[in-house]
């Protein structure tokens, strides 16, 4: 009698056929033998999702105790507490490809090893930063996630998609109430936010990464399913009009309407900030992640107190580790543009 | 730690439906555990946690494909054909 | 004292802790020992913080005000410190994950009993609110026992939690401190007795659930430690008027964007 884990499901010999299956719309389960380079590819693109999850909730926690309200707070906190759950549903699907666990995953990421979105790398320095951030960057990070999940062939990754797309859908519905607010508010409160705006446009943006590579094995594998630059004016054209009609600029001095495609422009990006986020060299890398580190540590003794006696199998891994090799094989072209 | 996979239902409505899966240290935290975790909007109300070792898989395979079996499967052609010929036919 | 402004505070008393534990719960969001801990901590947090709204609620239709939730953060957020009545337990600053879930169970075993005391409140709303109420707190207080049942059975994390109910047992006495006029709660039969009356079941909670690495009795100072009968039932809150230490910085922090322009709308 086979239990969990014990023994794979499908298996294909040769690339071209698990491609031509992908092509064919089929979906790759946790217990199939699947192509090295795919489990990497996949795997890399999960955990640094789940990252971004993590650390987006914690770019967030900084202001939530100084929330402006009762029931404002309980909104707040109940949607960085989604942020916090998607990171976990996601490394659990991540650590079932067998790549590496739950564990070395958040160690990793504690450890400075680890990518996680640009944006994340930057300190919200006013209330009204939190509120850019659940409007600008929840938007972007929606607009990714919709297009994985539209043609995801990874199933796992794909069914929990679902869940964090609903909750994004409740957390896009409070930063633009919360931003409408602030547009028919005071003359501070709107200059607060216009400064906040300065600050996340660009970054905000740079979420989506620099143009997909022709060949991207995520886009080839239906791992993604549109390529970075389309996702990233979709969120242009949506945005740009949005801030001007609620009374805000846009930050990006050569912005145009061109009249012939009848769409904004917002001409060259610079793209050396989110290379340096990506090299762990933001503007708050080193707190986050110093801070998300001694928090760790501060409470290993729960974690070992839990474990003992407890593990009775090292079951959070369905795949047989020894048939994973460490070839990197492909990873995310521009490393940014998924999640 | 061990990992549990979650199970939720909507009451009178649908099956149990896999939802995920949690790592807790007893039975009792992985109950505790999974209705913040997947059921914090009333996805369910009713829930399942079962140990990840406890389930028994079934090999890849070992579900017979059908569409050999039309025995199993009438669409009513058969009776479609008697239907149409009897109604065609002269008096 | 009026009846009505007993009552007033005995509810004041009530809301208030519910505030600032919940307030205090806020602090763990993503930094709590495992993710799915986190999951559950803030879900209890936001339950506080629901509690303390409809409870604040209850006190401006006293006042005759309607309950706006501009009307619930007037009150919750804009009084002079002295104008407060929580208990110095919840306005109480931790030093780690160990004392935030010693409080969080003593807080929630309090609650169960405190609750069960309105159940059958003459105020309608209230005996209302407590049926919601007590659903919750029955799944907080299983939640912390949940983990308190596998960490006090490792010797390391026993001795962490022994030293954090030891930091904090002297503030459980203030929990169960009533307000100058809850004796006009009483007569009105909006709670069912004194809540000096839960100091004794709650001492005796505590004691069976941390035995046996705690003692029965006070220490040398005469400090509380799980006795029900070592009669520490005085603190230095003066009938929850007094505020401590941590209150200001509390407060400063959780007033910080209101303060930033006193006319907004957020």
């Amino acid at each position: 009698m086979r239990r969990w884990a014990a023994a794979v499901a499908r298996s294909w010999v040769a690339m071209e056929d698990f491609e031509a299956f992908l092509d064919g719309g089929g979906l790759v389960e946790a217990d199939d033998d699947m192509p090295d380079p795919y489990r990497q590819a996949v795997f890399a693109f999960i955990e640094m999702h789940a990252n971004s999850e993590l650390m987006g909730g914690l770019t967030e926690r900084d202001w939530i105790p100084k929330t402006p309200g009762l029931r404002h707070k309980m909104a707040v906190l109940a949607k960085t507490q989604d942020e916090i759950g998607h990171g976990h549903l996601l490394y659990m699907v991540a650590a079932d490809l067998g790549v590496k666990t739950r564990t070395e995953m958040l160690e990793d990421l504690f450890g400075g090893r680890s990518r996680f979105h640009n944006v994340f790398h930057y300190r919200a320095v006013t209330w009204g930063d939190q509120v850019a951030i659940a409007f600008l960057v929840d938007a972007a990070a929606l607009i990714s996630q919709q297009a994985v999940f539209k043609d995801c062939s990874y199933g796992p990754y794909k069914r929990i998609l679902r869940r964090i797309i609903a909750e994004e859908g409740f957390h896009m519905r409070l930063g633009e109430d919360r931003m409408m607010r602030i547009a028919e508010g005071t003359a501070r409160q709107r200059r607060m936010f216009q400064e906040s705006l300065d600050r996340w446009f660009w970054p905000a943006l740079q979420l989506f990464g620099p143009d997909s590579k022709p060949d991207d094995p995520l886009l080839r594998w239906h791992i993604k399913s549109e390529r970075n630059e389309v996702l990233r004016d979709r969120w242009v054209q949506k945005f740009v009009p949005m801030l001007q009609g609620y009374g805000f600029s846009v930050p990006a001095p050569d912005l145009r309407w061109d009249d012939e495609t009848r769409r904004w422009d917002l001409g060259p990006i610079d793209w050396a900030p989110l290379q340096r986020t990506l090299a762990q060299g933001g503007p708050d890398s080193a707190r986050r992640i110093g801070e998300a580190a001694d928090n760790w540590q501060r409470t290993a003794w729960v974690r070992a107190a839990l474990s003992k006696g407890g593990a009775r199998s090292d079951s959070s891994t369905v795949a047989d580790n020894s048939r994973v090799s460490a070839n990197g094989g492909a990873s995310a072209s521009g490393g940014n543009g998924g999640g | 730690m061990d990992v549990y996979e979650v199970f939720v239902k909507k009451d009178g409505r649908d099956e149990f439906r896999h939802v995920g899966a949690l790592e807790a240290a007893t039975d009792e935290l992985a109950l505790v555990l999974a209705r913040e975790g997947y059921v914090r909007r009333a996805e369910g109300d009713r829930l399942w946690v079962v140990r990840r070792d406890h389930v028994i898989v079934a090999d890849d395979g070992f579900v017979a494909p059908n569409a050999d079996k039309p025995h199993r499967h009438h669409d009513g052609a058969a009776v479609a054909a008697r239907r149409r010929a009897a109604r065609e036919a002269p008096e | 004292m009026s009846d009505r402004s007993g009552i007033r505070e005995f509810l004041l008393a009530f809301a208030d802790d519910e505030h600032l534990m919940g307030q205090q719960h806020t602090e763990w969001i993503g930094v709590a020992p495992f993710l799915e801990e986190d999951l559950a901590f803030s879900s209890i947090g936001q339950d506080e913080l629901g509690h303390a709204a409809l409870l604040y609620e209850l006190v401006l239709e006293l006042d005759g005000i309607e309950p706006t939730d501009a009307a619930v953060d007037q009150l919750a957020f804009r009084r002079s410190s002295r104008d407060y009545r929580s208990c110095h337990l919840v306005e109480y600053t931790t030093g780690g994950w160990a004392e935030a879930l010693v409080r969080h169970w003593i807080y929630d075993t309090f609650e169960e009993l405190r609750w069960e005391q309105v159940s059958d409140s003459a105020m309608p709303r209230l005996a209302s609110i407590t049926r919601r109420a007590r659903r919750e707190e029955a799944f907080h207080r299983r939640h912390a026992d949940a983990l308190l049942d596998k960490l006090l059975a490792a010797p390391e994390a026993r001795s962490r939690i022994t030293d954090a109910l030891q930091t904090i047992a002297h503030l459980v006495p203030g929990l169960c401190e009533a307000t100058a006029g809850e004796a006009s709660a009483i007569a009105a039969g909006v709670t069912a007795g004194p809540t000096a009356k839960l100091f004794e079941p709650l001492a005796r909670a505590i004691e069976e659930r941390f035995s046996p690495s705690v003692g029965v009795g006070t220490d040398e100072t005469g400090r509380f430690v799980t006795s029900a009968t070592a009669g520490l039932t005085t603190t230095d809150q003066d009938q929850r008027t007094r505020r401590s230490d941590w209150f200001e910085p509390l407060m400063a922090r959780m007033r910080e964007v209101l303060d930033y322009d006193p006319a907004a709308v957020w």
